[in-house]
């Protein structure tokens, strides 16, 4: 993409941010500080020119493929959708309700979703699938991103899968870990500390890299380098629960709370003050 | 025992063979498990054929990415590590997209006489049959199950698990076409239906053949779930129900006739069981050992059988 503005990336994030947040707080209930910590990485794939989407065919066999594994989170992506035309954005103010288009986990009834989550670890064995059946090993067809949480790389199936992925050699794959440092019960490092995750898949023979999550510049980087090298491809991405909100950074008992209508208005403030880096 | 007999594992893999001659868009999938019909598949088919390694959970959820870009895929392992293993794959990847795909577990019940629990299936029924959508099939010699190869590759898409005997065994009818859910393989009266599946029905045909004067039918279920309407129907002209199972009573055989019959407000008569329990028995021995030990043996079928007609 030429003349990549960053700084109105960087305004994108805001408003994506905001409108997780309005989502939430109509429906009452969703993730909201695991969302926030993968806003910069949507914002990186679906806004500076990485996903080649198709919101006019959602079934379009060239489309590449984006599947959010992590799918508590997997929701911050339906402003993202109904912004790139894949549906209505009044959908947004019924997420979760009755008859709405919007679940709280994802599925591939909603244009744009490709797979169901919601139970984690599954994210990169569909993703093999789907690239073998297509006859899309190298990628000449489309790219599959997998965004997985480093909560959900305790999974033992994440690692069969890495292992079948890099023995086969699907190099049209870059899996992309939200490493926003918290599970349910507290920070990954006290609860069971997963030493040095890059070479962990490096091990495992993935491409192995780590960046600051919440730099678009360094994500749009990394991941454009991930298309060119000839294994599957991962992303450690530093970042942090709950980004862009202070009383949410790092809080694990924010995992799945609703903010009061006071805590919403200092919300909307810090993010829409925040700079992020 | 007829030469011509092949292990069912093979009977039903062939007739998947046929059909991926014709077919391109089957894959099939093994978690190291062999067969002498895989090695041609292996040959013949070698970008559709695949080792998975011993990754049962991997391989559901790769088996899914194939199945959602249009392929038609089987799964096929050893019984214990099939489903049990990868229960929340199929569960919450699978039946929650609808997906189409076809699950082959060889050495259901006690197959694995001598390998004691870690590879027995007490529960594979009971956990297969309330996956939403899942169908449920045993044959009980090579024929039914190219007949149920030949009806799944023949139905529209659905969700299957096969459940195949391990050892080999005898014909229970010489030719058998379109798969029946149900099959009459001793008529004697309608006092008693012995009502059983796979391994079990040879153990209880051989029953008849060596207690002739004992009146009872023997039922075989080929397609254990759902259970349809008709064959409740048919067992009304039937005085008494043993269901005879190498699966645990909760959750197993009968207790899927008496959930249907509630269900469908039958009156449930006379019926009896001949299961294993939860609590199963584990000890080193052959399957004969297991099924003394278990209360499943031919003197347990003999008391039960002559205290139902008597």
């Amino acid at each position: 993409m030429a003349n990549l503005d960053f700084e109105v990336l960087k305004e994108k994030a805001k408003w994506l941010r905001l409108s997780y947040l309005d989502m939430v707080m109509n429906a009452g209930q969703g993730h909201i500080p695991s969302g926030f910590s993968m806003v910069e990485i949507l914002i990186s794939l679906y806004y500076s020119g990485l996903v080649k989407y198709s919101s006019k065919d959602p079934n379009d066999e060239y489309r590449d493929r984006v599947i959010v594994s992590k799918g508590h989170a997997a929701p911050v992506l339906y402003p993202v959708l109904a912004d790139l035309g894949y549906f209505d954005t009044d959908n947004l103010n019924s997420f979760t309700q009755e008859n709405s288009l919007l679940s709280m986990y994802p599925d591939p009834k909603i244009p744009g979703i490709e797979c169901v989550s919601g139970s984690l670890g599954h994210g990169i064995g569909l993703a093999s699938g789907i690239t073998v059946g297509m006859g899309n090993l190298k990628g000449d067809k489309f790219h599959t991103y997998v965004i997985l949480g480093d909560g959900e790389c305790y999974e033992g199936s994440v690692w069969e899968s890495a292992f079948f992925a890099a023995a086969k050699n699907i190099e049209s794959i870059t899996v992309i870990v939200d490493a926003n440092q918290y599970c349910i019960l507290g920070s990954i490092e006290e609860c069971l500390s997963q030493g040095d995750l890059k070479s962990k898949w490096e091990a495992f023979g993935w491409d192995a890299h780590q960046v600051n999550g919440h730099s678009i510049e360094e994500l749009h980087t990394t991941l454009k380098n991930c298309k060119k090298t000839n294994k599957p491809s991962v992303i450690i991405a530093n970042t942090l629960k709950g980004k862009g909100v202070s009383f949410m950074e790092g809080q694990h008992l924010w995992h799945n709370r609703t903010p009061n209508k006071q805590e919403y208005e200092i919300a909307r403030t810090e993010i829409l003050n925040g700079n992020i880096k | 025992m007829n030469s011509d007999i092949k292990l069912m594992r093979d009977a039903f893999l062939e007739r998947v063979y046929q059909e991926m001659l014709v077919d391109e868009s089957i894959y099939f999938l093994t978690a190291d498990f062999g067969a002498f019909a895989l090695d041609k598949m292996r040959e013949d088919f070698p970008n559709r054929i695949f080792h998975m390694g011993i990754c049962e959970q991997n391989m559901v959820d790769f088996a899914a990415g194939l199945s959602l870009s249009g392929k038609r895929v089987f799964l096929y392992a050893m019984a214990p590590f099939l489903i049990a293993r990868s229960y929340e794959q199929i569960k919450a990847v699978v039946s929650a997209m609808n997906l189409p795909m076809t699950f082959i577990g060889v050495g259901v019940g006690l197959g694995y006489d001598h390998a004691t629990l870690t590879h027995f299936t007490p529960e594979d029924f009971a956990i297969a049959r309330v996956i939403r959508g899942m169908n449920v099939y045993t044959p009980s010699d090579d024929l039914s199950a190219i007949a149920t190869a030949e009806s799944i590759l023949n139905s529209s898409p659905q969700l299957s698990y096969v459940r195949l005997e391990r050892s080999l065994t005898d014909r229970l009818s010489l030719n058998i076409k379109n798969l029946p859910d149900w099959r009459i393989v001793h008529n004697n009266g309608s006092s008693l239906a012995v009502i059983s599946s796979g391994y079990m029905t040879h153990v209880v045909k051989k029953f008849s053949i060596s207690h002739p004067s004992y009146q009872f039918s023997i039922l075989d279920i080929l397609k254990n779930y759902p259970i349809k309407q008709d064959l409740l129907t048919s067992l009304e002209i039937y005085d008494s129900l043993l269901i005879v199972e190498e699966q645990s009573i909760q959750g197993g055989m009968a207790a899927s006739f008496c959930e249907e019959l509630i269900k469908h407000t039958k009156s449930i008569k006379n019926i009896y069981t001949l299961a294993l329990d939860r609590d199963i028995q584990i000890e080193n021995g052959n399957r004969e050992k297991l099924h003394e030990i278990n209360n499943i043996s031919y003197i347990d079928l003999e008391e039960k059988i002559k205290g139902i007609l008597s």
